[in-house]
């Protein structure tokens, strides 16, 4: 033993690991060693999408048109399947009550105005946007996560400047109830009288109220990103929303009464509330030239050195040259794998004529070339016209 | 302003729900005329699906209607998993109900069935089995909707909505012990539970032992009466599930 | 893009600076390498803690999707294979805001990403690269591209941008684009323009931002 020391030889075994356990321990690796194959982890092409499917408005109170069912308070759904991720989104409403202050008084231009108004002030200002809530299920209870908080504020800030939801569209057009002479309800909603412009007059309320849009998205079975997806299924149930009519009693439409409380006296409002109208509704009136589709991309470097040798080919591999990396586009991110090796992203949101409302480019990996965004806009540009037919099939 | 408030998008704090009025006429009027017709009531249409959710140890889907409501379930099973702190001889169960589109049930409710629900699997798990984990389980109720077939005046529908979560009880039972299977994690026997007239009386062994029983408001003259019903349902729901799990193992063998 | 800057401003932290371009106004300010908690703990490099405090009220969700970006930018920066298992916190205190915060947050996260940098050098954290970030809007009608945008340019705007760009080779080499974060509605060649016109603004910007830290710098070591 002593006299062969120098001489001694390491011997080194190679380990091998099944795929599902290289992909756990080492996600670099294995990433490297499916795109060295011209594939992806999720067995895709470089460029392929996930399919996508989708139901719309199934779980809305306005399903069934003859039949709205009373205790759901759903105005617009949207179940979104893309691979294994299923995204469920239901938007509810609210009501409020406008500052009179702050509110432009536009009320005497008629509908059609009203709308070239608000084209022609294409400023932010004039819209509004949906208050999402994003619930990512992954087995824990507890505070949300900053994934779930900086995809809904995204969500929020997108359709915001996107300049989907004309603060216009959201005003309530409220009708009076009213007791008949025999003691039923009635309800009359102004713009329902046209031809008759004396009762047009009288129901002129001096006070004014918003409807307010709310969001909630449930993610089941998060694979990879889902702010694209989130997105998606906003779109699509934004599409359908039905907001229900709005009314308030005739007696306390313009109601004040004086009151005392210890000596002083004082007018107030009576309190009550505007009550919707249960079968009623009218159809939001989105911008829908502006619905857009998001998809997203990765750009990773291939590694020459996790290629996989062809051991045919075993004279040609000198002719890689192992200092030149060549950069990828990967699109609609998935698994794990793609999460964590994946630095540089580009999430898109795109309409079908090739306009884009949002874009974020992070280069924190390999250099996103001019050639890489162009591509990936051209995808999402294609992909958002393909989307945008879901709804009609 | 609380803490919870600042981590969500809750939009003003001026706003107020929409509260839709129940009194306009034509509303009640419409649901007599498109009354389904009546299909004896038990008969309810039952779909399984296990599997789908990737990232937990098992899932399942129940999605169950008949004529008088629709309800559609899916629980999702995570782990066994470590827990931290001190060793434990056994595994810990915890079940979350969550409501999921309608905002139908109060938390106190949810809890109270969620911890009726845990002292079930505690005695239908092999928690022996599993010691120093926990094994985490999320009930969604993603949907669960009142057919409107019968004209109830509004006294009584609100006592029907009242009383409702009971029936809701033995499909949280059934997809439990789906995704439970599903994940792989040992069970005594499959779990079911049967309901009749606000009572919920949960069997294994055939309906040889009870593990469980709920008793809400609603007429109870006739325990008895009341566990043979709820055991009928028990072995439609058993032979349901165990059809449902031979035929997804026949679909894993052949893909396989 | 006008601004002035201040490196060192504040004595209790390793590093901190001003950073003030129109009426937004930042301070930021870092500690670090120091010990993590153990949830932060990563095993092989340096974690970031990313704070943004609002000019008024408390921090929202608003704030966190700000942090998310500011994280992005400045995680390839930072040489973080240097500090394995250790924490460096980088808080950024908005004093004005100088826009519009219920619509904008684009002059806000560019002076963070701006300060963040100034401070991490004047920290002595190691750093791969120099980053500098403006934002830009692009006007409806014209179509002119602005970049540092005032409050009431961004709001009759069509979109809005923030660019970072990282720099190599003393500010002269742009490596990579850090973040372009782009709303509104815009074009293809619109993108390009921007990408355009914000890299000979961004340039133009680190020349200044080194021009600070060397003058911080060359008393220090003549002394």
């Amino acid at each position: 033993m002593t006299e062969n020391t120098a001489l001694d030889t390491i011997e080194v075994h190679p380990i091998t690991f099944p795929p599902d356990v290289l992909a756990r321990i080492s996600p670099e690796l294995s990433l490297q060693r499916h795109l060295s194959l011209g594939i992806r982890p999720c067995l895709r092409k470089y460029e392929e999408f996930r399919e996508v499917t989708i139901e719309n408005n199934t779980l809305s109170r306005y399903v069934d048109t003859e039949n709205v069912d009373a205790k759901n308070n759903i105005l617009g759904s949207n179940v979104l399947k893309s691979g294994k991720t299923i995204v469920i989104t239901s938007i509810t409403g609210g009501i409020i009550e406008e500052n009179s202050a702050s509110i432009k008084d536009l009320d005497d231009f008629g509908e059609d105005e009203l709308y070239e108004i608000t084209k022609e002030e294409n400023v932010v200002a004039n819209y509004a946007s949906i208050y999402p809530v994003v619930e990512v299920e992954r087995g824990r209870v507890g505070a949300c996560t900053d994934e779930e908080m900086t995809i809904s504020q995204k969500l929020y800030d997108s359709v915001l400047h996107s300049r989907i939801l004309p603060k216009q569209a959201l005003k309530v057009k409220a009708g009076v109830r009213s007791v008949n002479e025999d003691g039923t309800l009635s309800v009359l909603y102004p713009d329902e009288l046209e031809n008759d412009p004396s009762n047009e007059t009288n129901l002129k309320m001096k006070r004014k109220w918003s409807y307010v849009l709310y969001a909630k998205i449930m993610v089941l079975s998060r694979t990879g990103p889902v702010f694209d997806l989130c997105w998606n299924s906003l779109m699509y149930a934004l599409q359908d929303v039905k907001l229900p009519r709005a009314f308030i009693d005739e007696r306390a439409s313009d109601l004040r009464m004086t009151i005392r409380t210890r000596g002083r006296s004082a007018t107030i409002r009576e309190t009550y509330e505007i009550l919707c109208d249960q079968t009623k509704s009218l159809p939001l009136m989105i911008n829908s030239q502006n619905i857009a589709f998001a998809s997203n991309y990765g750009v990773i470097d291939l590694d020459p050195e996790s290629q996989l040798q062809d051991p045919d080919n075993a004279e040609e591999e000198v002719d890689i040259d192992m200092d030149e990396a060549r950069p990828v586009l990967i699109a609609d991110l998935d698994t794990e794998a793609e999460e964590t090796s994946i630095h540089s992203t580009i999430s898109v949101i795109a309409n079908a004529k090739g306009n884009y409302t949002q874009l974020t480019l992070v280069g924190a990996g390999a250099k996103i070339t001019p050639e890489m965004i162009k591509r990936s806009l051209l995808l999402s540009k294609v992909r958002a016209n393909d989307l945008s037919t879901r709804l009609n099939e | 302003m609380n803490v919870q408030d600042r981590r969500r998008l809750l939009g003003p704090a001026a706003a107020k729900p929409m509260a839709f009025s129940y009194t306009t006429v034509d509303a009640v009027e419409k649901t007599v005329t498109n009354t389904p017709p009546k299909d004896g009531e038990g008969e309810e249409v039952l779909s399984l699906h296990t599997g789908f959710i990737e990232n937990c140890n098992g899932s399942a889907l129940v999605e169950a209607r008949n004529s008088r409501h629709q309800t559609s379930l899916i629980t999702a099973v995570y782990g066994p998993r470590s827990i931290r702190g001190s060793f434990t001889s056994q595994g810990t169960i915890s079940i979350q109900l969550k409501n999921g589109l309608l905002e139908k049930y109060n938390t106190n409710e949810l809890k109270e069935v969620g911890s009726f629900l845990m002292g079930i699997f505690n005695s239908v798990v092999n928690l022996g089995r599993y010691p120093k984990s926990g094994i985490d389980i999320f009930v969604y109720l993603t949907y669960d909707k009142e057919l409107q077939n019968e004209t109830l005046d509004e006294e009584l529908q609100s006592k029907k909505l009242f009383s409702q979560i009971s029936s809701l009880i033995p499909h949280c039972i059934t997809s439990i012990t789906l995704a439970l299977a599903d994940a792989g994690i040992e069970i005594v026997d499959m779990a079911a539970a049967g309901e009749a007239n606000g009572t919920v009386v949960s069997f294994i062994k055939n309906g040889e032992e009870i593990v469980g029983l709920w008793k809400d408001e609603g007429d109870h003259e006739d325990i008895l009466e009341c566990i043979s019903a709820c055991k009928e349902h028990y072995k439609r729901y058993r032979d349901l599930m165990i059809s449902c799990l031979l035929e997804q193992n026949n679909l894993d063998a052949k893909s396989a | 893009m006008q601004f002035q800057a201040e490196v060192g401003v504040l004595d209790h932290v390793d590093g901190s600076s001003q950073f003030v371009s129109q009426d937004t106004k930042v301070v930021c300010s870092v500690t670090g390498p120091i010990e993590p908690k153990a949830r932060q703990e990563l095993p092989t490099q340096l974690a970031l803690e990313i704070i943004i405090r609002p000019a008024k009220g408390v921090a929202t969700t608003r704030e966190k999707l700000l942090e998310d970006k500011l994280r992005a930018v400045l995680t390839p920066i930072i040489n973080r294979y240097c500090y394995p298992r250790q924490l460096c916190q980088i808080t950024c205190q908005i004093l004005e805001s100088g826009e519009d915060e219920s619509e904008f947050s684009q002059r806000e996260l560019s002076c963070c990403i701006n300060a963040a940098f100034l401070a991490l050098v004047d920290a002595g954290i190691a750093m791969n690269s120099m980053c500098a970030s403006i934002p830009i809007a692009i006007m409806k009608d014209s179509n002119e591209i602005i970049d540092n945008p005032s409050a009431e340019q961004l709001k009759t705007s069509l979109s809005v941008h923030t660019l970072a760009l990282e720099f190599i080779d003393g500010g002269k080499v742009v490596k990579n684009v850090l973040l372009l974060d782009s709303n509104g509605d815009f074009n293809e060649d619109q993108l390009f323009n921007i990408l355009e016109l914000g890299e000979q603004k961004c340039q133009g910007l680190v020349k200044n931002l080194r021009k600070i830290i060397q003058d911080e710098i060359s008393p220090r070591l003549a002394a």
